[in-house]
């Protein structure tokens, strides 16, 4: 079997697998959704300044694609990877001549059509409740969206392989998440948070994945640097997962 | 005349400096089932996890059909069929896509393994459905699926019930008509007695005694034990004292206990025929491969 062949197999295995996981789906498609309805709505009166003069629903609805991708880097991808290796999956198919590259691969390839399917009902509930703002660069958007979701899926990659079990995966994955959600301006906006606040935000993935979508859809300025954030991060937590995966299945 | 096909020499494992696997040498013939037997801890499982390429050796050399399983690994893996410890399936795959899945060239056999190995009925349900009997049937027909021409099958009854375990050996015996050879890794006696035709025995990372099951017992657990009765208490047997190979003569009231080697139990009965002393409810109790186990592991079963 080539390692196309390989690849795709592993890829369709894993989206069947994804969705016959109710708790997941419900995650990463149901949290997103229900959050930018209920922020867009709640943040409505708040003074103008506090969202630089955008409407609030326009601010959620732009950033609310990096919630999606978050919720798969931190919630379901360590989760999934952990248990995988927790139950001798990954040695399982390792032991039948799998190549655990192929493997990486198609985690990549079905957290890509997860987040973009998460997207998807995301634009829906937005589109039918407060409209989907004017796009000002659809290649910066992609560009955003590209670097934050390959970011975020090797983030979650490397919290699988750090995590011992499936359990305190899903733990540290959830401590991640929702400091990183509070602070990174996908809960309450950057000015209305403290100085000290803005300045971790400026370190968490999620704030330069969630600007990276944000700012060109909304014509707030370039994306270049949050890009550049999100490569270096998604070069480096590259390099980590896959020392780790190849310590923790060839030991 | 069989032929070898697996050969370790000299194989060592460490973890954090300390071995864990000392200096192992064996050979497996083409069609036999050689069972790796010893308790929990012994290196059984990390000894044929290097053997297999899934874990990196620290020493030694390895060879099956000729081929290095860590630097010919795709080699390796296409001729051998792996039963992993503590190794399952996503919960929500379905039999059938497992099969799909961990098919690389011989789709046309899905199936005949199917129906083979009793899980035709259950090829559209989920892997967290079946029973501990069933996903053992199913690992060792996924182990088979792409035509292994040697298998290896670790701890694979464990947690079983005794039915199910019965049913387990089924399918290992019918595994070596099939021409397959198999490396069975086992804590259970019972098991290597009943499947296989020669067996290791592990302990501390070391083999401590390797043959067939009768050589075993012969040279770690020699001992024959012959009861009988005699017609009244006081009845002279102190005759039997220069029967060659006898150890020991206990006696309480009737009954009589002749302790000795293999050599005791052939030349007692002709001597009690030349004495003209015919015994009452004469029993042989051989020694079993559990005491020579015992033996080998220095008096202690775990």
């Amino acid at each position: 079997m080539d390692r196309i062949s390989e690849i795709w197999k592993l890829f369709i295995n894993e989206l069947k697998l994804f969705v016959r996981e109710p708790m997941v789906l419900a995650f990463v498609f149901a949290f997103p959704v229900i959050t930018v309805l209920v922020l867009g709505g709640v943040f409505e009166l708040a003074p103008p300044i506090v969202f630089n003069y955008i409407k609030p629903s326009e601010y959620y609805v732009a950033g609310y694609i990096a919630v999606s991708i978050a919720s798969i880097g931190f919630v379901m991808m360590p989760v999934h990877i952990a248990s995988y290796r927790e139950r001798g999956i990954l040695r399982r198919l390792k032991a039948s001549n799998f190549s655990m590259i192929s493997f990486y691969v198609a985690q990549f390839l079905s957290g890509f059509v997860m987040t973009i399917l998460s997207t998807i009902a995301l634009m829906i509930a937005a589109y039918l409740s407060y409209g989907i703002p004017a796009v000002f660069s659809y290649p910066g958007i992609i560009a955003g969206f590209i670097a934050g979701t390959a970011t975020f899926i090797s983030i979650g990659i490397l919290l699988g392989n750090l995590t011992p079990t499936a359990r305190s995966a899903q733990a540290l994955g959830l401590l991640v998440f929702f400091p990183s959600f509070l602070l990174s301006g996908a809960g309450p906006p950057p000015n209305a948070m403290t100085k000290i606040m803005n300045n971790i935000s400026d370190f968490i993935p999620m704030t330069h994945s969630l600007r990276a979508i944000q700012e060109p859809w909304l014509n707030l300025g370039s994306n270049k640097d949050h890009l550049i954030m999100l490569v270096g991060t998604l070069v480096i937590t590259t390099i980590l997962w896959l020392h780790l995966s190849s310590r923790n299945t060839s030991a | 005349m069989s032929s070898t096909v697996l050969k370790v020499h000299d194989l060592v494992k460490k973890y954090a400096n300390k071995s864990v696997v000392k200096s192992i040498d064996l050979e497996v013939q083409e069609g036999e089932i050689l069972g790796i037997l010893g308790h929990n801890g012994a290196g059984k499982t990390t000894s044929i996890e290097c053997i297999q390429g899934l874990r990196q050796r620290d020493g030694g050399e390895v060879s099956i059909y000729g081929f290095d399983p860590q630097r010919q690994r795709h080699k390796v893996r296409s001729i051998i069929g792996s039963q992993l410890q503590h190794s399952e399936l996503p919960d929500k795959l379905k039999i059938g896509e497992a099969f799909q899945l961990f098919s690389r060239e011989h789709k046309n056999n899905i199936p005949e393994l199917l129906n083979d190995w009793g899980l035709k009925e259950k090829e559209h349900e989920y892997f967290a459905s079946l029973s501990g009997g069933q996903k053992q049937r199913l690992f060792i027909a996924l182990a088979l699926l792409n035509d292994p021409k040697i298998v290896f099958l670790d701890e694979l009854t464990t947690g079983l019930d005794p039915f199910a375990r019965r049913e387990v050996w089924k399918s290992i015996k019918k595994i070596q008509r099939r021409g397959i050879t198999v490396v069975l890794v086992s804590h259970f006696i019972d098991e290597v007695e009943a499947l296989c035709q020669r067996i290791i025995i592990m302990k501390k990372g070391r083999i401590k005694a390797q043959g067939t099951i009768a050589d075993i017992k012969a040279e770690y657990a020699d001992e024959v034990i012959v009861k009988f009765r005699t017609e009244t208490t006081d009845q002279d047997v102190s005759w039997l004292k220069k029967v060659p190979g006898m150890k020991a003569i206990k006696r309480r009231g009737r009954t009589v206990r002749l302790i000795g080697s293999q050599q005791m139990v052939v030349h007692v009965g002709s001597v009690m025929i030349a004495h003209d002393f015919v015994p009452q409810a004469m029993e042989i109790h051989q020694a079993s491969l559990e005491e020579a186990f015992i033996k080998i592991n220095g008096g202690h079963f775990g």
